[in-house]
């Protein structure tokens, strides 16, 4: 049956058996040749032209149904598909994903957010998306200390830890820095609505220019009186710290002029000051100021100031 | 023989029946005597190479002429098989039949002048007790002449490992006959 099938073996198996034994070589060439006339033969089958009869038939009830080469693309659609959407949602995140604004120490930054400017101080943080025209009003968050001047017909909502801020054409001033744990709006001109965000959720207009508001987790104190001059001295290099513990002055020393303050010794850092420098003044003028009151020396650093209680103050 | 499978090929491409039927007359039969070593039933090897020219004939538009023709219907009838074989194991497993074994061979005695006709007997069972992918390395390059490379396509191994296969099989052939005094 295997009439024309070589019987030498096949040329990569004659290459494999070069390192053998002649011996050896030979019994597996005698070997090959036995193999070739081992094969069964196939019994009690149709003859081929008989398969091929039978065959002929299912053709014919078949061949209408030839199947379609596949397209490329068939393959490939699921796959532009996921490319597509993780794309899209790639774009999306970039297009609505917050911004942060953070300005280093020492320095005063001013951006500009659809009409309003805002002034932000040395080490704020501010955090705002993009405008979309279902996000209205447009909100920012803020961490730290800015000047907002709103244009009529842009509302704009300024969140904090303890406050939000509602505005429409105003100009204010909130003040918001981590170490204090509270927030204070000052109004400058126009009318801001204010909603602590703590339990008691009170809510607060402020519509005299020059009303200042404390907020806390407590909640909303009485509005007071308060100078737009000094709340707004750090625009132009100032110093003022209106009633607040020594030692959120002394956290906002360091940033207003980008230095390090240590603190060394039973310093009352609770105590309420208030430091009045509506004027460009220099740090050390500051603290030789803070230290009269507390009482307290400090002396130069490399990069800053150490504060040490005086030891016959200490408590 | 091959340039003229590859011409069958592109006929067939083109739908053209009387292409089926002469690469079905030249191939039926080799194809079949593969399908029936691996199923070992001569009416189920039928079948299957029946349904594989049927299966070549629905995907005559998808048939790549650069394409050997001959180790691709091989490939496509041994698939067959194999799932054939993968079934009928699952079935068998499920009605737990046990066909009672073979009777064994009862061992030679090294002396015996044996038979040519016994002799090939012994080889036919020794074959079948090979390993099974070195079992059809064999049975495709020494019954079929498929050359290393086509055996390779078919099996989806490389053409090194088929020529390990063949060699490993070789040598345990020629050592059982050895053992037995058998070799010349």
């Amino acid at each position: 049956m295997n009439g024309r099938l070589p019987s030498e073996l096949p040329r990569e198996l004659e290459a494999a058996l070069q390192e053998r034994s002649p011996e050896e070589r030979r019994q597996i060439r005698a070997l090959w040749v036995r193999l070739g006339a081992l094969e069964p033969s196939v019994e009690k089958v149709p003859s081929t032209d008989a398969a091929w009869e039978a065959l002929a038939v299912r053709l014919a009830a078949t061949s209408r149904l030839a199947r379609r080469p596949r397209a490329a693309f068939r393959h490939r659609w699921p796959v532009l598909v996921v490319v597509g959407l993780v794309l899209g949602l790639i774009g999306t995140y970039a297009l609505l994903r917050t911004r942060t604004l953070a300005v280093p120490p020492g320095t005063i930054q001013t951006v500009t957010l659809d009409g309003t400017t805002i002034t932000l101080r040395a080490g704020s943080k501010l955090h705002y998306a993009p405008a979309l025209p279902w996000r209205q009003p447009r909100r920012v968050r803020l961490i730290g200390e800015a000047l907002f001047e709103v244009v009529p017909g842009h509302p704009l909502r300024v969140e904090t830890a303890q406050a939000h801020v509602e505005v429409l054409g105003t100009r204010f001033n909130v003040r918001a820095w981590p170490e204090a744990r509270e927030t204070r709006v000052t109004l400058l001109e126009g009318r801001v609505r204010v909603r602590a965000r703590g339990i008691s959720r009170q809510l607060l207009v402020l519509e005299s220019p020059g009303q200042s508001v404390r907020i806390n987790m407590e909640g909303v104190a009485t509005p007071e009186r308060s100078v737009p001059e000094q709340v707004l001295a750090w625009r132009q290099g100032g110093f003022v710290v209106i009633d607040e513990p020594v030692g959120v002055v002394l956290r906002e020393l360091e940033r207003t002029f980008a230095l390090r303050i240590e603190v060394a010794g039973p310093l009352p850092l609770d105590r309420h000051v208030t430091v009045l420098y509506q004027q460009p003044a220099s740090p050390e003028a500051i603290l030789q100021d803070l230290c009269l009151t507390l009482p307290c020396y400090y002396r130069r650093i490399s990069r800053g100031f150490v504060v040490e209680a005086v030891p016959s103050a200490g408590r | 023989m091959i340039d003229d499978l590859q011409t069958l090929c592109q006929r067939l491409r083109s739908s053209d029946r009387a292409a089926l039927e002469e690469v079905f007359r030249r191939l039926r039969e080799p194809l079949l005597r593969y399908v029936c070593a691996i199923v070992a039933d001569a009416t189920t090897a039928h079948d299957l190479v029946q349904d594989v020219f049927l299966d070549l004939w629905l995907r005559r538009t998808t048939l790549n002429p650069k394409q050997p023709l001959r180790p691709y219907l091989y490939r496509m009838a041994r698939n067959r098989a194999l799932r054939y074989l993968r079934d009928e194991r699952r079935r068998a497993r499920k009605r737990a039949e046990y066909l009672p074994k073979a009777p064994a061979v009862e061992p030679l005695a090294p002396d015996v002048r044996l038979e040519s006709r016994q002799l090939e007997e012994l080889l036919a069972r020794w074959l079948d007790e090979l390993p099974e992918r070195q079992r059809e390395v064999l049975v495709l390059s020494r019954w079929h002449g498929l050359s290393h490379r086509e055996i390779a396509h078919v099996m989806g191994i490389s053409p090194r490992t088929v020529n390990n296969h063949m060699l490993r099989a070789l040598e345990t052939l020629r050592r059982r006959l050895q053992a037995l005094a058998l070799m010349p």
